[in-house]
């Protein structure tokens, strides 16, 4: 395995970008992390998306339905164990993503409120 | 029975055992590009060094059929042996006896060899190569592995601790090398990870492989779990030789003082830094103008490149330097090179090895991701180890040393013993623009050309603060030196410091921000 910062002295001459602290712009190597950091948005309330991976077992809600906080809607199987998602909000659902069955992931947008 | 006979026995039972898992199974392991753990050990250690116990230890499962199955050493080869002449103790897994599957007796055999190496004060080298608990055991198994991870705590700080990892290294065993001081990887023969490919695809539908999850190159790269990356297992053992080369046997002991050499690269180390200072140049240069014989040996170099660690000696004495890299993201601090850094601290701290810091950073990184990542906790490790560490202390700062970074960064103000500065150094609150833009920010706002007026201004803080001479006038460094005396001047330090005696008040122990 061989890093960029290999080429110091080498004959490839390495590829400085800018990059800018206290308002200060330097010459520097990028790692490939600080390439890949994604802009952070705000959460959107509206929007529930899952605290773990797991498979949807039982989905307790219909599109268009009123819910009230801490209502039941979901059941997901996830660490060998069912687990409740319950309404943080009143509302009304607008859109379900999943349906019984479907694996997901961290962080998948599963409910959306309108 | 004649006693020829019963050596004969002995020699036949040996021989058996030997042979670990069978011819099968060593074609196998070969055919993976791996030696078997008794080449592995007598590659490391020293040439007819190496001294077997419990070669006869059976393991004594009775479920599932087990009552029916021997398996050799159960698994695993332990015993001692010396390198560079000097006492070791050592463990490898056997992959061809039952996968290197751990169950209380193999267990056991490690442990045993973990406490002889507690009680006589040397090295430990464990060889990783296991599919997991020997599910059989069950409940033994996992008796087993928090034996061994009780006893790594244990001997934490007291013997080096070295792991090994040639094969795979999953499930709850990985939690050993990750207690021990450093751990050794081999392209494509290392593999660590928690849960596996199948388990994170049957919970997940993730697919991925066991390389791609928890090879060599993710842990020397991504997640800094390795602290040494190798092509081969014969590079591999090369580096834990080397590493040995550098520090204590134990505690108790400093490292052995070899003849001093002078650096021998043909860097100049007065024109290592660029004219311009917001170029960069790579620390190591500069160590390498420090260090005897220009022997740089690096610690976790793939991983948060933006910090350098490593060992090196100084008039051959064994240090270990902390510096921060302006080659990789300006220098800057962020939660990883923290980590990197702290760790090392405490390291060399609990082994009596000076350390050695040399500073040029811009400051912390800014950024969402580090601030919810919790680079608040992070970067407090620094400060933390810094100010715990009693062995001697020299810091250099070479250029930046910018608001908190100057702080953290082995400053006065966390008992560094002596602190340089070479005449590059900006020692500053922060950064001249920022600095300017609030200091003079009426001024700016109020100039009929305010663009003129913010470069005269920063041009003005430049002057006056962007030095090292302010915090000489107060004392914060004890000398401002031409580059080329750097290295005379830190052998000097360390050599009125042989005698330091420094404490902390009385307690069970510290909380460090982990």
């Amino acid at each position: 395995m061989t890093m960029q910062t290999k080429n110091s002295n080498g004959d490839e001459k390495p590829k400085f970008q800018s990059f800018t602290v206290d308002e200060t712009t330097y010459q520097t190597l990028l790692t490939p992390a600080f390439e890949k950091r994604k802009v952070w948005q705000k959460p959107d309330e509206k929007k529930i998306l899952s605290s773990l991976p797991g498979t949807a077992v039982k989905i307790n809600v219909h599109k268009g339905d009123k819910v009230k906080v801490g209502q039941p809607i979901l059941v997901f199987e996830s660490m060998k164990m069912m687990n409740t998602v319950t309404a943080y909000q009143d509302g009304v659902i607008k859109e379900i993503f999943i349906k019984p069955g479907d694996k997901f992931s961290k962080n998948y947008l599963i409910f959306e409120f309108e | 029975m004649p006693l020829k006979n019963k050596i004969l026995e002995l020699q036949k039972r040996r021989e058996l055992v030997q042979q670990g898992g069978g011819e099968k199974a060593i074609e196998k392991q070969i055919a993976m590009g791996k030696l078997t753990a008794r080449e592995r050990i007598t590659s490391i250690v020293d040439k007819d060094s190496f001294n077997e116990y419990d070669l006869f230890v059976e393991h004594d499962a009775r479920d599932f059929d087990m009552d029916k199955v021997t398996l050799a050493g159960d698994g695993v080869i332990t015993g001692t042996g010396t390198i560079y002449g000097q006492p070791i103790g050592i463990y490898a897994q056997d992959f061809t006896v039952a996968g290197g599957s751990l169950g209380s007796m193999h267990a056991r055999k490690i442990t045993k060899i973990m406490d002889h190496t507690l009680k006589l004060k040397m090295p430990l080298i464990g060889i990783n190569d296991s599919g997991g608990a020997r599910i059989q055991e069950g409940v033994n198994s996992l008796a087993g592995y928090g034996e061994i991870f009780f006893r790594n705590t244990l001997a934490s700080g007291v013997i080096p601790q070295i792991s090994v990892i040639l094969g795979p290294c999953a499930g709850g065993a990985v939690y050993s090398p990750a207690l021990t001081d450093f751990v050794f990887v081999v392209d494509k023969i290392s593999k660590m990870f928690i849960t596996g490919p199948e388990v994170i695809k049957s919970v997940l539908g993730e697919e991925i492989s066991q390389e791609d999850l928890g090879g060599a190159k993710v842990h020397s790269a991504i997640t800094g779990n390795a602290h040494f990356y190798a092509e081969s297992e014969q590079e591999c053992f090369e580096q834990i030789t080397r590493l040995l080369s550098f520090i204590p046997w134990n505690n108790i002991k400093k490292a052995t003082k070899i003849e001093p050499k002078l650096p021998n690269t043909k860097l100049k180390i007065d024109k290592i830094i660029p004219e311009d200072a917001k170029q960069p140049y790579d620390v190591r240069d500069v160590v390498k103008c420090l260090v005897d014989n220009s022997d740089f040996f690096e610690v976790q170099e793939y991983w948060a490149a933006n910090a350098v660690i490593g060992f090196g000696r100084i008039g051959g004495e064994t240090v270990g330097f902390v510096c921060n890299q302006p080659l990789v993201l300006a220098g800057v601090l962020d939660c990883d090179s923290s980590d990197k850094i702290a760790r090392f601290i405490r390291y060399c701290d609990a082994f009596n090895i000076p350390i050695i810091t040399l500073v040029d950073l811009p400051g912390y990184l800014p950024g969402v991701d580090q601030e919810h990542a919790g680079v608040i906790r992070h970067g407090a490790k620094i400060l933390y180890s810094y100010s715990e560490a009693t062995v001697p202390k020299v810091t250099l700062i070479l250029r930046k040393a910018y608001g908190g970074g100057y702080i953290a960064m082995g400053s006065r103000h966390l008992r560094a013993d002596f602190v340089f500065a070479w005449p590059t150094a900006e020692i500053a609150v922060m950064g001249p623009e920022g600095a300017a833009n609030i200091i003079f920010r009426k001024e700016i706002l109020a100039a009929e050309d305010p663009e003129k007026m913010r470069k005269q201004k920063v041009q003005e803080y430049k002057e006056k603060f962007a030095n090292p001479y302010v915090a000489a006038s107060k004392g914060y460094i004890d000398a401002v030196i031409e580059p080329h005396e750097t290295r005379s001047r830190v052998i000097h330090a360390l050599e009125v410091s042989t005698y330091k005696d420094a404490g902390m008040p009385r307690k069970k122990h510290g909380l460090p921000p982990f």
